[in-house]
């Protein structure tokens, strides 16, 4: 690549990046951390990864051997620097505003293209700082380490954030030529995940002293030593001179990988410049087939695709929705995680984090559903109330879909497909998750009726506003679904009294969703 | 070749629709020329064309003697250019942004300060201009766009509808002071919808229809030919007219 590098330009452009990306990031929204704010949003991030690698080194010292210890700390940062990559990109290389903002400007593509890639680097830079100490620190201190492996490690180190981040840079260039917004959207699911696993599991394995960790790496799997992690882990367990001249050799490698990226960052700012869209321009659904026949009538497909729209689109309502799954999320994985996931098909026993899970889902919806209330440019929802909606409850149940099937969906799948592995019985993890859908489907009714009487996306985000209607229908719907839950465990380990008693309450949830959403 | 803005034979499709088709026209220094059309004309298009955001299908476009396609950085340096959609980042601040300006065009940074101060203040957004520009109002993004554009004090100006949410006062300054650009050898390229503004500023109006030139003359000569001796009236028989044809 020629590097036709103006100085000046770099150095302007690379200070306004950086000056964005501290106060632009979707965090920044989340916590509404302002423009000049002591604190710029980028501090949530690194905090947020820093305390993640504090806990998995917490979970693993005196726990595991050098290799393991080495192989989940560099698994851990490919994870999360992956996952932040993937949600937090277009803020790093490829800012929608940037076509506009620098239109007439002389600014020569790859010095545009040098510095958007510095901040990138500088992005990754920043999140390995957070991720780096513990590991460095505490690794060297273990009684296989050597001399080497302060050196050895930060290699390694390196190579993984490296890779990573070529990695992700091609398969997003790879996402936006094919256009799959969607699959962006489900990559951002990892990195909630890592950290709720991390959190909640980590927390639950110290507190009770458990030794899988231990076993895990005493018996280390075979596949391991094949993975990226693994085979740098095993070369500084080896850590002599051929193990340091591989090392070497995969730096090298990714370093043509992290180029072959920069090449084609260049060629994509190319594209934008030649007018090309950063988005897939998404359209409405066709009137026909099942995706049109599933959405109903136009106005229900407009709330529908207004709605899946904004959850992919807008880090605003993004930021307010997702993490509100964290503690469902966390209830789930601590139910694994401390055995107390049993099927209430078969025991009677081990079921409280079973039935608390759907307990603590339906009190979250309400707040999902208020989340709806907020938007990036909530001038823009002013045109649906001047549109005088002909079917305003048809336009309510494609909003109410679009919140289904994009977040409480797969939350279900995911409980499902995991209830049906440690049950070892699909049928009765799809009869469980059958109850929740339709106890989801009841409560989102409910609440929309009760907290979104409004166009969604009306207003401008706010923080610290606490709804006291949505904390009434959120603890009233959680006291209901409490009450079943009950009802449930009475009935556990009989599965003709469990199906009756399904039958009944799944068929008044969605008599109940079916009364909740007309208006 | 001269300096201004010298256009030849430009063609622009979007797919398979030609947003331009065959379009020809020269600037020179010291004059204002307004560019007139209905939404959907090209007139957009246009300036990304002679900004070298979007580049031609077919024809040539030289700024300030520089050939865009050939050698666009030379070009962009000459131009100052008003968007007509709100172009700065909103978490940056005015100030921010002419750091930034100043960079971009190689400015010697003490005497940009001092020019950027001297707008700002003619502006009057002096005041506003350490805030993020998330938190301005429409009318003092507008100027900020303004600043921006003559903080390099450029040969060619590119303003399209630079008035949008400009209060009376503001509006009057920016008449007054692409006047006196003008005066010095400034070319000066306007598109607007407020067709006595143009009138009232511009030595010569282009009229464009569906992507073709369908007026090229002086602004006071075009009002003339129309039945009520008016700008307004003459863009309405003429873009009627084409309507007809």
């Amino acid at each position: 690549m020629r590097t036709e590098l103006e100085g000046r330009a770099f150095r302007g452009l690379a200070r306004t990046f950086w000056l964005l990306d501290l106060r632009g990031q979707h965090y920044g929204r989340a916590t509404g951390a302002k423009a000049g704010d002591l604190l710029p949003p980028l501090f949530w991030v690194v905090g947020q990864f820093l305390t993640v690698s504090l806990l998995a080194t917490l979970v693993l010292i005196g726990r595991v051997d050098l290799y393991f210890f080495c192989a989940a700390h560099l698994g851990l940062a490919a994870l999360l620097t992956f996952s932040a990559l993937v949600v937090e990109l277009d803020e790093a290389i490829f800012h929608p505003a940037d076509r506009l903002a620098l239109a007439g400007r002389p600014v020569p593509l790859r010095t545009y293209a040098l510095a958007r890639f510095l901040n990138l680097l500088r992005y990754v830079g920043l999140l390995s700082l957070a991720l780096l100490p513990f590991p460095l620190v505490v690794g060297a201190s273990l009684p296989e380490a050597g001399l080497a492996f302060v050196p050895g490690f930060v290699v390694a180190f390196a190579i993984t954030q490296v890779g990573i981040t070529a990695l992700v840079v091609l398969l997003r260039a790879l996402v936006q030529r094919k256009g799959a917004d969607g699959l962006r959207g489900a990559l951002a699911w990892v990195q909630i995940l890592a950290i709720l696993g991390l959190f909640y599991g980590g927390q639950a394995m110290v507190r009770q002293g458990s030794t899988a960790i231990t076993e895990l790496a005493a018996s280390r799997p075979a596949w391991l030593t094949f993975t990226p992690p693994g085979w740098l882990a095993a070369q500084l367990e080896a850590s002599d001179l051929s193990a340091f001249a591989r090392l070497g050799g995969a730096l090298a490698a990714v370093a043509l990988l992290g180029w072959i990226a920069a090449v084609r960052l260049a060629r994509a700012y190319a594209h934008v410049r030649e007018g090309g869209h950063l988005f897939a321009v998404r359209e409405l659904p066709a009137t026909s087939g099942a995706l049109g026949a599933a959405s109903g009538n136009r106005p229900a497909r407009a709330g529908r695709w207004l709605t899946g729209t904004l959850l992919s689109r807008d880090q605003d309502v993004k930021a307010r929705i997702w993490p509100q799954l964290a503690l469902p999320g966390a209830v789930l994985a601590m139910a694994f995680v401390v055995g107390r996931a049993g099927d209430p098909w078969q025991h009677v026993d081990g079921l409280e984090l079973t039935l608390a899970f759907p307990v603590v889902l339906i009190a979250v919806i309400p707040h999902l559903v208020l989340a709806l209330r907020y938007g990036r440019d909530p001038e823009a929802s002013a045109l649906l109330e001047l549109a005088r909606l002909q079917h305003p409850a048809a336009f309510d149940a494609g909003v109410r879909r679009a919140l289904f099937l994009r977040v409480l969906a797969p939350v279900l799948i995911a409980s499902a497909v995991a209830y049906g592995i440690a049950w070892r019985d699909p049928l009765h993890a799809l009869a469980h998750t059958t109850l929740l859908a339709a106890l989801a489907l009841a409560t989102l009714s409910v609440a929309q009726r009760s907290l979104l009487r409004e166009v969604p996306f009306r207003r401008s985000p706010q923080r610290g506003l606490v709804h006291g209607s949505a904390v009434l229908v959120s603890g009233s719907m959680g006291a209901l679904a409490s009450a079943l839950m009950v009802g449930y465990w009475r009935l556990a380990g009989d599965p003709e009294a469990l199906a009756i008693g399904l039958g009944a309450v799944v068929s008044v949830a969605l008599l109940v969703s079916w009364i909740g959403g007309r208006r | 070749m001269a300096d201004g803005i010298e256009v030849r034979g430009l063609r622009k499709r979007f797919g398979p629709k030609t947003v331009l088709e065959d379009v020809s026209f020269s600037v020179p220094p010291g004059q204002i020329c307004g560019y007139l059309g209905a939404n959907g004309a090209g007139k957009t298009t246009t300036f990304e064309l002679l900004t070298g955001a979007l580049r031609p299908d077919e024809g040539s476009i030289h700024v300030a003697g520089h050939p865009v396609a050939g050698d666009a950085i030379a070009a962009k340096r000459a131009i100052g250019y008003v968007p007509e959609k709100p172009s700065l980042y909103s978490l940056l601040s005015i100030r921010e942004h002419l750091a930034l300006i100043s960079d971009l065009h190689g400015l010697d940074p003490r005497e940009a300060g001092k020019r950027g101060e001297a707008l700002l203040e003619e502006m009057a957004i002096r005041d506003v201009a350490n805030r993020p520009v998330a938190s301005l109002s429409k009318g003092q993004k507008q100027k900020g766009l303004i600043v921006c554009a003559l903080l390099s004090d450029p040969q060619v100006l590119l303003f399209d509808e630079p008035l949008g949410g400009l209060d009376v006062m503001a509006s009057k300054k920016l008449r007054d002071r692409l006047r006196a650009l003008a005066d010095e050898g400034r070319t000066v390229f306007y598109s607007s919808h407020v067709l006595d503004v143009v009138e009232r500023l511009c030595d010569r109006t282009i009229v464009l229809h569906g992507g073709t030139i369908v007026a090229d003359a002086p602004t006071a000569e075009l009002a003339a030919k129309a039945k009520k001796g008016t700008l307004e009236d003459a863009f309405h028989a003429l873009v009627g007219a084409a309507d007809a044809d």
